[in-house]
């Protein structure tokens, strides 16, 4: 599946990780699909969960070989 | 879209639910013009600001630490007023006041009743300038002010602070400034009933219960009354209609076994005339104030050739202000 937008979060600390990943979404059109690069064990806890909270789908998420995450979520209904 | 400095500034009301990039944005959109005074002013306007929301003080100053303005990104362009009792605001806002004690808050959107918020601004004495609740109040002026900028508030909506800080929320008035909601059926059923006095004038009364609303079909008594007294009764049922007083009675009673009240009273116009008349207005309100206080009036008017259409005719603020009323096919 080929994302829509991607970001790069690893080099943000919370809340921004997940600020991103909110706006990101929003600037999506619903069901778009949107790659989020992450770092470290608060956003590997939390951006995936507020994601779902938020009404989003995580579709994936996957360690590469750099340390980093790759996540990918699909983006909910027009009130998310 | 949000430039980097904005999504810095605004990061942890982003995250909210109710806010995210959109709702930044329609903060910024509006501009608040604070004509209250007092601590709760400076209050409100500290959190407005905060909030991205640009606000007129009105000559007064608040603290430095709320004195930064707001990241705006487009040029504001709705004003939302705010404003202390017994003034209402003109407009979409909120007015602040007192009453037995308490604090009272109403919050309008742009297009709701003016009339419905005069009044209950005018039930209320002046706010307080300074006090122990100055900050609650003030806090609430911007948190009812955001949910009309996020578009998260209904037409009317208030709040209320008592005297030892307790706060609840306060149910809008019944509206009965503007034309009642009627299903379409009861609109097919109200105009073929009128249709059916033709060439006489016909007339008909709506009920109302919260569940609905449903049609009284009335005889035009102007007839019997012209016969038996056409000094007093000089027109006749071509061009006036009336109630037999004891059908009304009945009715009146019968409604409120029911707990249903009138909505409104119905007659047509065989000669066409898509007006609530001068004739209508003396006999709907002889005295310069309504006969039924909260019944609003409609007109159908019956022309050669052409569909039925109808007017609405509601008492606001001192005379009857005509609505268009849509008929149905």
């Amino acid at each position: 599946m080929t994302p829509d937008a991607r970001i790069d979060i690893t080099a943000e600390v919370c809340p921004m990780t997940f600020v991103r990943t909110k706006i990101a979404l929003e600037r999506l059109p619903v069901g778009g699909l949107l790659e989020v690069r992450l770092r470290g064990d608060e956003p590997l806890r939390n951006v995936p969960e507020s994601a779902r909270d938020a009404g989003h789908t995580v579709l994936g998420l996957e360690p590469l070989d750099d340390g980093t995450w790759r996540l990918l979520l699909r983006r909910g209904g027009p009130g998310c | 879209m949000l430039s980097e400095p904005q999504i810095q500034r605004y990061a942890r009301q982003l995250l909210l639910r109710d806010v995210g990039e959109r709702g930044q944005e329609a903060l910024g959109a509006v501009r608040v013009e604070l004509a209250l005074g007092g601590e709760a002013a400076r209050a409100a306007a500290a959190y407005l600001r905060a909030g991205g929301t640009d606000v007129d003080l009105d000559g007064e100053e608040t603290a430095a630490w709320a004195r930064t303005p707001p990241l705006l990104g487009a040029a504001p362009g709705r004003p939302l007023r705010v404003t202390a009792a017994p003034t209402a605001p003109d407009g979409g806002g909120v007015v602040v006041g007192t009453r037995a004690g308490a604090h009272v808050l109403w919050s309008i959107a742009e297009g709701g009743c003016g009339a419905c918020l005069r009044l209950s601004a005018a039930a209320l004495g002046p706010p307080e300038k300074g006090g122990r609740a100055s900050v609650q109040v003030g806090s609430l002026v911007a948190l009812l002010v955001q949910r009309r900028a996020l578009a998260l508030a209904s037409a009317m909506e208030g709040a209320e602070v008592s005297e030892s800080g307790i706060l609840s929320t306060l149910a809008a008035p019944a509206c009965v400034h503007r034309p009642p909601a009627v299903p379409e059926a009861v609109m097919a059923e109200l105009v073929r009933h009128l249709a059916s006095a033709l060439p006489d004038e016909g007339c008909a009364v709506l009920l109302g219960r919260e569940d609905g609303v449903r049609l009284v079909p009335m005889e035009n008594a102007q007839g019997a009354h012209h016969a038996r007294d056409p000094a007093a009764f000089p027109r006749s049922p071509r061009t006036a209609f009336s109630f037999d007083p004891r059908a009304w009675l009945a009715l009146l009673r019968a409604a409120d076994a029911a707990g249903e009240r009138v909505v409104a009273i119905a007659h047509s116009h065989p000669d066409g005339g898509r007006r609530f008349s001068a004739e209508d207005r003396a006999w709907a309100a002889p005295d310069g104030q309504p006969l039924h206080p909260g019944v609003a009036h409609l007109v159908v008017a019956f022309g050669a050739g052409r569909p039925p259409s109808a007017v609405w005719a509601v008492w606001s603020d001192g005379d009857f202000v005509e609505w268009d009323c849509p008929l149905p096919g």
